[in-house]
C-alpha cells in the first residue's frame, strides 16, 4: 500500500525500537494510522511528529504499521498551552481509544483540526470538547437521535425528557432510563450552540452516557486530570 | 558464539544502556578486557554500589544515598525558590551551569495521560507536600517544551497558585522541541534569567 500527500494529525508518538517513532496519526481519508517515522538519517531532520500538528505525509508498506516515506509540516494548532493542552490530549485519547484503525472519517477529521483551533484561539472548552464527542460518536455509528423524540416527534424545547440507549428521548414521566435532559439542550446540542451552564452540563452527562460503554472499564486518564484541575479551581475559589 | 561465558554475558549486559548495540557492547567489552582492568574494577563496584545504596531524596525525589541530598541539604541555597524539573540530568544541568541559587523538585518524568503516567507516577503528591513548606515563595517551572511538559507545568502552576505561591516559567530560548539537559550553559542561562509569570 502506498499513500501519498495525505493530511494528518498527530494524536501521539512513542518512542520505537533504538531510534524510530511509532506514530499515530489521524488522517480524513484513512482514519486512525499508526505509522513507523524511522530515524531521519543525514543533518536534516523530518518535521518533528508531535501531538497537535498537522502534517503532509507520505507513507508505504505492507501490514498494521507503515513506513513514513514523506513529512511536511503544514500547520501547528497554535496556542495549546495550558488547559487548552490538557483539553487537546482529551480529544486524542478519546480518539485513540474510540477509533478503530483504517475507518475513514472524512467529515470527522475538518472538527478535529476545528477544535484544537477553537481551544488554541481560548474557545470554551466544554463546548469544543462535546462537539467533538458528538461527531466522534456519528463516525462510528453511534450518534444520539435529539431532533426526535423515541416515538418520532418533533422534540420540544420546552420538554423535559431521559435519554434512553436504545429508544432516545423519552419525555418525562413517560419512563425510561439514562440522564435527564430538557428539550433545548438537546436541540442546542444538535445545532452546536450549547449555552448557559445547566444545557452544557446536560450535554456533558448525556455524552457520557453513550461515551462510557465504548470506553469500558479502564480510565481516561486525561479526563480524570481534567477532573483533577477542575477541583483545584473549586477549592480555590471556595 | 565464540567467546561465550562470560564476555559474552557482559555484552549483553552492556546493552541495557540507552544507545548501546550488540556492536557498541562488543567494543566497550573488549576494551575493559584488554586495556583496562582496572577501569572495570572501579566500574564494577562504583555500579554495585549505586544499584544497593541510591535512592529518592525525601525533599526533592533527586538520586541520593542519603535521605536527603546534598542540594537539599545545603544552607546557602535560596529557600524561597524551587525550580521543578523532568530529570536529574537537568537540575545537574541548571544547578552545574547557571547562576540559579534556589532549590529543585524532580519529577522523574512529565505527565503523559495518553501512555497512562499520572500524577502519583511523578511524585505530584510529594511536590504537595513540599509546596507547604515554609518560606517558599516561587516555584520556576522548567519542564521541557513538550507537549507533555507544558500540561505537566499547568498542573503544577495550579497547584502552587491554589497556595498563593508566585509562579515563573523559564523563557523557551531553548530550542522548541529540545530537551534540558541538551542545552548549552548560556541558553540555560538566559532561559532562567528571563522565565516569567506564569
Ligand atoms: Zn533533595
Amino acid at each position: 500500500m502506498r499513500v501519498e500527500r495525505e493530511p494528518a494529525c498527530v494524536l501521539h508518538t512513542r518512542p520505537w525500537r533504538e531510534t524510530s517513532l511509532l506514530l499515530e496519526v489521524l488522517t480524513p481519508g484513512h482514519g486512525r494510522v499508526g505509522l513507523i517515522q524511522r530515524a531521519a538519517r543525514g543533518g536534516r531532520r523530518a518535521p518533528a511528529a508531535r501531538p497537535f500538528r498537522l502534517l503532509r505525509m507520505d507513507w508505504r508498506g505492507r501490514g498494521d504499521l507503515p513506513t513514513v516515506t514523506q513529512a511536511e509540516l503544514l500547520e501547528p494548532f497554535p496556542g495549546l498551552t495550558g488547559l487548552a493542552a490538557v483539553c487537546g490530549l482529551y480529544v486524542n485519547e478519546l480518539t485513540l481509544r474510540l477509533l478503530p484503525r483504517g475507518l475513514p472519517v472524512p467529515e470527522l477529521f475538518p472538527v478535529y483540526c476545528r477544535s484544537l483551533t477553537e481551544l488554541g484561539h481560548g474557545a470554551p472548552p466544554d463546548v469544543v470538547l462535546r462537539r467533538y464527542e458528538l461527531h466522534l460518536l456519528r463516525a462510528l455509528g453511534y450518534a444520539p437521535v435529539l431532533e426526535r423524540d423515541a416515538r418520532g416527534r418533533a422534540v420540544s424545547a420546552r420538554g423535559r425528557y431521559r435519554y434512553d440507549r436504545e429508544r432516545g428521548l423519552v419525555p418525562v414521566p413517560a419512563g425510561g432510563g439514562g440522564p435527564l435532559i430538557s428539550g433545548d439542550t438537546a436541540l442546542a446540542l444538535a445545532n452546536g450552540r450549547l449555552g448557559n451552564a445547566a444545557q452544557r452540563r446536560e450535554a456533558r452527562d448525556l455524552l457520557r452516557h453513550l461515551l462510557d460503554p465504548l470506553l469500558g472499564e479502564r480510565p481516561l486518564h486525561s479526563r480524570a486530570l481534567l477532573h483533577r484541575l477542575q477541583a483545584a479551581r473549586r477549592n480555590e475559589s471556595s | 558464539m565464540a567467546g561465550g561465558g562470560l564476555v559474552e554475558a557482559l555484552i549483553e549486559a552492556f546493552q541495557c544502556l540507552p544507545g548501546v548495540g550488540p556492536k557498541t557492547a562488543r567494543r566497550m567489552t573488549y576494551h575493559l578486557l584488554e586495556r583496562d582492568r582496572d577501569g572495570a574494577r572501579r566500574l564494577a563496584r562504583a555500579l554495585t554500589q549505586a544499584a544497593e545504596r541510591v535512592g529518592h531524596c525525601r525533599r526533592c525525589r533527586n538520586l541520593t544515598e542519603s535521605e536527603v541530598c546534598a542540594l537539599c541539604a545545603d544552607p546557602q541555597r535560596d529557600a524561597r525558590l524551587l525550580c521543578v524539573v523532568e530529570s536529574p540530568a537537568d537540575v545537574a544541568a541548571i544547578a552545574g551551569g547557571t547562576a540559579y541559587r534556589g532549590h529543585f523538585f524532580v519529577l522523574m518524568g512529565r505527565l503523559s495521560p495518553l501512555d497512562g503516567i499520572g500524577p502519583e507516577d511523578i511524585g505530584l503528591d510529594v511536590l504537595e507536600r513540599r509546596l507547604e513548606e515554609a518560606g517558599l515563595e516561587e516555584v520556576v517551572l522548567a519542564t521541557n517544551p513538550t507537549v507533555e511538559g507544558e500540561v505537566t507545568a499547568h498542573v503544577i502552576a495550579e497547584m502552587s497558585r491554589a497556595r498563593g505561591l508566585r509562579v515563573t516559567r523559564i523563557a523557551r530560548g531553548v530550542p522548541v522541541g529540545g530537551e534540558l539537559e541538551y542545552a548549552d550553559a548560556s541558553t540555560l542561562e538566559e532561559a532562567l534569567e528571563a522565565r516569567r509569570e506564569y
